[in-house]
């Protein structure tokens, strides 16, 4: 007399189903959770993309106003021979007025003829 | 003693200094001025009466000229040579040009007539021909002269000479300074450099003997033509007033008459070429005041400061 079917059979049945049933999960969960991270990264971008950026403008030029420096030692740069800073007395001296003796002592004085 | 008479001649205030041990002062002192006249009348442009003004106005035939307009001439002819052309009578149309076409004592300070603004090209000294023996000058058509310069340094360097006879002597023509020699004590002169930016101040006191000193600068005889400033040093090469980064140059030289002549050369060359061209001459020392307040000199300046 033949056996009936095994309960191994069913036990077959019972694998290929919760085969399935991963596999399914799985693939739900993937299914599911791509639009999640692309939803995650659409909220993240804003936050960390860098910051709309402009062309930088050139830095304007530093304006270099002339500063008078009279008797103030500064020696000429360059190539020219024996230039020297005159030491300018400590104390300036009174024009002397034509005709008359100046406080300095001076008898008279040069000046743009 | 110092005796002094101060007057005014050239459209400059003139002072003559004379030392002596003892009162009063002597009698040639007063004669300076007189001199001063006479020279003047040969030597002015703005005269038209004067000998100058008749030899421009003969341009184009030769001119039997006075011994004092033959002497000038001369030494215009020898600073001509010295200073490679730069400092020339022969600039006279383009000072003109410029708008400088009477003297700066008739006039407020600025209120030249503009002229156009046409460049007028400076003919060297070397087109004009002359005459020793018979003291003729040929002043080639279009070519006229302004002894200007020359002969302020010129008439102080005289003065000096006529004066030193009496005792040690000074005469100042307006920033140009002709010294005799020591004083009586041996001691040099204490003659002051005007300050341009203040000048009723002394910034440098040199010590002198037997020299010249002189002044040339930008910061007077200037006005505007239209929108450019305008000043009475023109450059020969360009026919204009001369673009340079030196506002006054003040030269200490054997002559006032090579004072007058250097500070000019190193005023038209600029700072770094004017100390060069001073270098090449031992006998010079000059001391710059720049645009922007610097003080430059030469090596050779420090003599003269202590």
């Amino acid at each position: 007399m033949a056996n009936k079917p095994k309960s191994k059979n069913w036990n077959d049945v019972q694998m290929v189903i919760a085969a399935v049933a991963i596999a399914l999960s799985l693939g739900f969960w993937n299914m599911f959770s791509a639009p999640a991270k692309q939803d995650l990264a659409n909220q993240v971008d804003p936050v960390t993309a860098p910051p709309p950026t402009e062309t930088p403008e050139p830095s304007p030029t530093p304006q270099v106003v002339p500063t008078l420096l009279p008797h103030v030692k500064i020696y000429l740069g360059g190539a020219a021979p024996q230039v020297q800073q005159v030491s300018a007395p400590a104390k300036r001296a009174k024009k002397a007025k034509s005709g008359g003796g100046g406080s300095s002592g001076t008898v008279t004085t040069t000046k743009t003829s | 003693m110092l005796h002094r008479l101060a007057f005014h001649a050239m459209g400059s205030q003139m002072l003559a200094v004379i030392e002596q041990a003892s009162d009063p002062a002597p009698p040639v002192l007063h004669e300076v001025p007189k001199w001063f006249e006479q020279w003047e009348q040969v030597l002015s442009r703005f005269r038209p009466e004067s000998e100058l003004s008749r030899l421009n106005a003969r341009s184009g035939q030769p001119v039997h000229v006075s011994q004092i307009l033959w002497d000038v001439f001369k030494a215009a002819l020898v600073t001509e040579a010295a200073t490679t052309g730069l400092v020339t009578p022969t600039v006279l149309d383009a000072v003109v040009q410029a708008g400088y076409d009477r003297s700066f004592d008739t006039l407020p300070r600025g209120q030249f007539q503009p002229a156009s603004q046409m460049l007028v090209e400076v003919n060297p000294l070397s087109e004009v021909t002359w005459d020793e023996d018979s003291r003729t000058i040929y002043l080639p058509v279009g070519v006229h002269l302004d002894l200007g310069g020359v002969a302020k340094g010129w008439a102080a360097h005289q003065a000096m000479r006529r004066l030193k006879a009496h005792g040690p002597a000074l005469v100042d023509a307006g920033g140009d300074i002709a010294i005799s020699g020591p004083r009586l004590d041996g001691e040099p002169w204490s003659v002051g450099v005007a300050e341009p930016f203040n000048p009723s101040e002394e910034f440098v006191v040199l010590h002198l003997g037997a020299n010249g000193v002189a002044t040339s600068g930008k910061d007077r005889r200037r006005w505007t033509q239209g929108a450019e400033l305008r000043h009475h040093l023109i450059d020969p090469r360009t026919g204009q007033s001369a673009e340079t980064d030196v506002l006054t140059a003040t030269v200490v030289a054997p002559t006032v008459i090579e004072a007058e002549a250097a500070a000019k050369v190193a005023f038209l060359l600029g700072s770094q070429e004017g100390l060069a061209w001073l270098k090449a001459d031992p006998t010079l020392a000059g001391l710059l005041v720049l645009d922007d307040g610097q003080v430059v000199s030469s090596q050779t300046i420090q003599q003269y400061l202590s």
